[in-house]
């Protein structure tokens, strides 16, 4: 189990350069004079233009990976690259969307959103135009002027989307972006978040708590281990593109890949629930 | 909604005056009774009278002009320094471990005793009050700032300098914006300090300004004129609170009341 499966994502047969691969990556966390190891020895590979899904069981280790991501840690050991170049400092054209909105909490929804823009010094015209599309796309145009304590939950998490795609990045890191949501909140802004991914065609890498929304949404769905966290599984989902996020949960192929994924799952939630009691 | 907390607006200033009222009443009405009791408290009435006197003598306006610019050029002068300092410590950590324990010295020293001091390298002039009230804003200012500038939520600064940003968009964009709401709540303290400083100063030697109009009543045994002194003092401050806080809704709109 622990040398087989873990390199199963690594399709053989690629030319392109993986949007992302983390080669052999630990990392650990040093608290005081304790170590906390969080990632051990991940293999992952990631092509372009794929929707993937991280699932595992809490504290895990999946915010980790994604700060890896980023470049906002450095791995403890091994390399993360993204494609194919050894990533050093923090990642450039990278939209991330952290489970707490972290929205500027001192700018309109507009400024928000057109934060990417400005820091890019993009000409005034281009960033007027895309933040009136984007406004119209998210339906937060009535909000433009509003500040986000004003805001409701999901609109929050709009305009978290919105400010994490408007300046088209190549990888996509989303921690958990719908788990504050409400079911119909949740479905709803999936799938505005699979429109604008199949326009835009970034690479995702998504973190999520739950099986059913990362079914719904992926191309691919990782497993990880408990603590500390290894690839356990790689699962394909090749279910039909555009996808109904509420209906496609009543496919008998949905419900198949639901139990084997569940199957591999458990095992690790029971796990680490029992570690950590 | 509206009207529920209008009218209890109303109530809590209705509230407020008939309190005052009760208050200046039992105090007239005891020192009316008791000639010594006056003697050390005066009276509302006789405190109204002084006052009026000043008003009408034509000075009032021009001590009370020269207490203003004091505070004014003393709280301008904290602030900038303040903000300064901050910004020095909260980029260069070395730095603020090095003055740490100057900073934190300086701070405790009950700055009165500088006062002295300060008019003997300065003069009986403004700018020693303006000092005075400076050395007491400037902690304030800049304790606050610096804790401003570094309670940032993480990953707001992660987010942004992903964006690319550089660290001036990073303190222009994230870190100042935030850091305002804690420098407010530093300046609205600050308002009293630097009266306080500028008004010790002038108590402690001056040719006019308010403080100095209360040391001398003072001299003269003269309990009407230190009232009427502290009066026109808390109206000074009544006032540039109310600016303030205007400024404050101005620059820090998104704190939605
Ligand atoms: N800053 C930190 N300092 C020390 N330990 C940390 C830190 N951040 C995370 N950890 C530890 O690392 C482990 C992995 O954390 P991580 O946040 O990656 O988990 P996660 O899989 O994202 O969990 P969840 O699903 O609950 O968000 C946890 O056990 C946590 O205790
Ligand atoms: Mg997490």
């Amino acid at each position: 189990m622990q040398t087989a499966q873990r390199l199963v994502a690594a399709s053989p047969g690629y030319e392109l350069p993986a949007a992302i691969s983390f080669d052999n990556v630990s990392f650990s966390y040093q608290r005081g004079d304790q170590t906390i190891q969080a990632l051990e020895r991940v293999s992952l590979q990631v092509s372009p233009g794929k929707f993937v899904a991280l699932v595992g069981p809490s504290g895990c280790g999946k915010s980790t990976l994604l700060h890896l991501a980023a470049g906002l840690h450095k791995p403890s050991s091994g390399s993360v690259s993204l494609l194919g170049q050894p990533l050093q400092g923090l990642a450039n054209e990278v939209g991330y969307v952290f489970q707490s909105d972290g929205l500027l909490a001192w700018k309109t929804v507009k400024e928000n959103i057109c934060l990417p823009l400005r820091i890019q010094r993009r000409p005034e015209v281009e960033v007027r135009e895309l933040v009136a599309d984007w406004l119209r796309r998210t339906g937060l145009a009535p909000f433009a002027q509003a500040y986000p304590a004003q805001l409701s939950g999901g609109m929050r998490k709009r305009v978290a989307l919105a400010q994490a795609l408007i300046h088209h990045p190549k990888l996509l890191l989303m921690d958990e972006p719908l788990s504050a949501l409400d079911v119909h909140n949740r479905a709803l802004i999936g799938s505005e978040l699979l429109t604008l991914w199949t326009k835009q065609k970034s690479t995702v890498l998504f973190v999520t708590h739950d099986l059913e929304e990362a079914i719904g949404l992926a191309d691919e769905i990782v497993v990880l281990s408990a603590r500390p966290a290894q690839v356990k599984a790689v699962y394909p989902i090749d279910l039909p593109r555009p996808r109904n996020l509420i209906d496609i949960r009543l496919s008998p192929e949905f419900q198949r890949l639901y139990a084997a994924i569940w199957g591999e799952l458990r095992g690790e939630v029971l796990s680490s629930c029992v570690s950590q009691s | 909604m509206f009207r529920s907390r209008n009218s209890g607006r109303w109530l809590v200033i209705g509230m407020q005056l008939v309190l005052a009222l009760l208050l200046l009443g039992a105090w007239e009405w005891s020192a009316r009774r008791d000639i010594t009791f006056q003697f050390f408290v005066s009276r509302p009435s006789k405190i109204a009278d002084k006052l009026w006197q000043w008003i009408t003598a034509g000075d009032l306006h021009i001590h009370a002009f020269h207490t203003t610019l004091e505070t004014v050029a003393g709280f301008l002068l904290g602030v900038v320094a303040g903000l300064i300092l901050a910004l020095v410590c909260f980029y260069s950590p070395l730095v603020y471990r090095v003055i740490q324990p100057a900073v934190d010295v300086a701070n405790a020293m009950p700055r009165a005793v500088f006062g002295p001091l300060f008019i003997l390298w300065f003069g009986l002039g403004l700018t020693s009050k303006a000092m005075l009230a400076a050395s007491l804003v400037l902690f304030i200012v800049f304790f606050g700032t610096l804790s401003g500038l570094q309670e940032v939520e993480e990953n707001v600064l992660h987010k942004v300098r992903l964006m690319g940003a550089s660290r001036l968009d990073l303190l222009l964009h994230v870190q100042l914006p935030s850091a305002l709401v804690w420098v407010f709540s530093s300046l609205r303290s600050s308002v009293g300090f630097a009266l306080a400083g500028a008004v010790i100063g002038e108590y402690m030697g001056a040719g006019r300004g308010v403080g100095f109009q209360i040391a001398l009543s003072q001299g003269n045994l003269d309990s009407t004129g230190v009232f009427a002194g502290l009066l026109v003092l808390s109206m000074m401050v009544l006032v540039m609170n109310g600016l303030l806080r205007r400024v404050e809704r101005l620059l820090t709109p998104w704190r939605v009341s």
